[in-house]
């Protein structure tokens, strides 16, 4: 009985709601959204994905050069191990920029009209490799560079590419060095004044060097310089490498930077076995002379010590 | 207003042309889907009569407000069903209450969703499953199998339809179908339903 009840109650809504629905209309004056309040609404969604492609691009982009742009060829002037180097060059700040706008772009995507027809892995591939795909072609545009060094600049907190591989470089007492060849002292000598990054003049000795490095050197472009401090009052220094110091901006330097290492390992040992020729030809004599010890000094640079360490 | 009023055999789309220009023929809208929505709603556990009388309100006030956000690649009956899905689930949230059916399925709908089940050859040698058990079982599953059972089941919606209502991608519902599926079967104590 009671159910039969509530049946005609509802039965006697039924033939009535259409009749309420449209008096709450008149009543309460309901008018339709606008099609442009959805247009809107939709252009909306687009544009905050395309902000959120945008920007994960960006940091695609100076991802890829960080990363690339490392000085990796000579990681063990240094780091300990290729794995540390490794870890320390991931730009960790782009990543989760990179992360996060993959997040809000899929979000955003899923906002969309039909948006939520595509599957979560369908939309996460597909920003992903989008993401890669403009963020290598803006990289050999050369914008990552740019907006690396313009943020260095801009946010004291920001540390680019090059402030780091400064912090890194500019330490002569371990050995490392950046800054410009100024002038030959003396037409046959093998010494050489450099102004570091820091504005020191050094004056170091080539005598070490292949003519690849004189070369390089005399471009007079700012470099990277590795050697020992023989007398850090004199600012003499003991130079036994020089490499470039940033590579082109817009292509990958990987083939330039594994060439580099080849050279300079090649360079390792033939100053290994010319150290160990002469100890061999002079035996018992004490190597105190000024000819002899540059020579050993190079083969016993950290760096070459982290090598063999590698190498064995 | 005009001579021409909505006819019977006028399609969902001509009818809110229609509205469009004269808001009475919405009428002709809820005419047209009140008992549809009143029973989907019922099968989601909105109960009691005075309670789906709100909800159905609701629902229609809903559509008629967004009707030009209506996207014309979609059926408006998926597009209704959607509406009438998210406002169950508001006045769930309203109420506080969890989304659990009450015995809502009919005995022939269940004797139909069993036959449909049994196709299944996990469970082909189920030939004769309690309905009433049946029923309690569809109303312990999980949220997410249950509408899309329900609505595959009990709504008879297309694969296509049921991603637009519940704005969940097609492959999806496949897969949710197969697991609520396999949970029902667990569910369901074959022992003790047998007749």
């Amino acid at each position: 009985m009671k159910n039969n009840n509530s049946q005609l109650e509802s039965q006697e809504f039924k033939s009535k709601l259409s009749e309420c629905v449209i008096e709450r209309i008149c009543t309460e004056r309901v008018t339709p959204k606008s099609k442009l309040y959805f247009c809107l609404r939709e252009v909306l969604v687009w544009i905050l994905w395309a902000i959120s492609v945008v920007v994960g691009i960006l940091a695609v982009s100076v991802t890829v050069y960080v990363y690339l742009h490392t000085h990796f060829s000579i990681y063990e002037a240094t780091h300990d191990t290729f794995i540390l180097f490794a870890y320390e060059a991931l730009p960790y700040l782009w990543l989760g920029v990179f992360v996060l706008m993959t997040v809000l772009a899929i979000i955003h995507l899923r906002c969309t009209k039909h948006g939520y027809r595509h599957s979560l892995i369908k939309l996460t591939v597909s920003s992903i490799l989008f993401s890669i795909f403009g963020g290598v072609l803006i990289y050999y545009t050369g914008f990552g560079h740019i907006l690396d060094t313009k943020l260095g600049k801009m946010i004291p907190m920001y540390k680019s590419l090059e402030t780091r591989e400064m912090s890194l470089w500019q330490m002569p007492e371990e050995g490392r060095l950046v800054g410009v060849y100024t002038k030959v002292d003396g037409e046959e000598s093998p010494y050489i004044i450099f102004r570091d990054y820091a504005g020191e003049v050094w004056i170091i000795n080539t005598a070490d060097l292949f003519e690849r490095d004189i070369e390089l050197l005399t471009t007079e472009a700012q470099v990277r310089v590795i050697g020992v401090v023989i007398d850090s009052v004199g600012m003499n220094f003991h130079a036994c490498g020089v490499f470039p110091w940033m590579y082109d901006k817009t292509y990958m330097p990987m083939d330039e930077m594994a060439k580099e290492r080849r050279e300079f390992l090649q360079r390792v040992y033939a100053q290994k076995s010319r150290v160990l020729n002469k100890a061999k030809e002079l035996e018992s004599e004490v190597f105190d002379n000024e000819v002899n010890k540059p020579m050993g000094l190079c083969a016993e640079l950290a760096i070459v010590r982290r090598i063999e360490e590698s190498m064995r | 207003m005009g001579d021409s009023k909505p006819s019977v055999d006028m399609t969902d789309e001509e009818i809110i042309k229609m509205v469009l220009r004269e808001p009475a023929f919405f009428g002709h809208i809820i005419e047209r889907y009140e008992s549809k929505m009143r029973r989907y709603i019922r099968r989601l556990g909105v109960r009691e009569p005075e309670d789906q009388d709100d909800v159905l309100q609701e629902i229609f006030m809903k559509v008629y407000k967004n009707i030009n956000g209506f996207d014309v690649q979609l059926s408006f009956s998926s597009w209704l069903y959607r509406i009438a899905h998210n406002e169950s689930i508001s006045w769930y949230r309203k109420k506080s209450v969890r989304p659990e059916g009450h015995l809502v399925f009919d005995s022939e709908e269940i004797l139909e969703f069993q036959e449909t089940m049994l196709d299944s050859s996990e469970v082909s040698h189920d030939k004769q499953l309690n309905a009433q058990e049946v029923s309690r079982a569809l109303e312990s599953l999980d949220q997410k199998y249950r509408d899309v059972l329900v609505l595959r089941y009990f709504e008879h919606k297309e694969y296509e339809e049921i991603s637009d209502i519940l704005k969940i991608p097609i492959g999806s519902v496949g897969t949710l179908i197969h697991r609520g599926k396999n949970q029902l079967h667990q569910i369901i104590n074959h022992d003790a339903v047998r007749v």
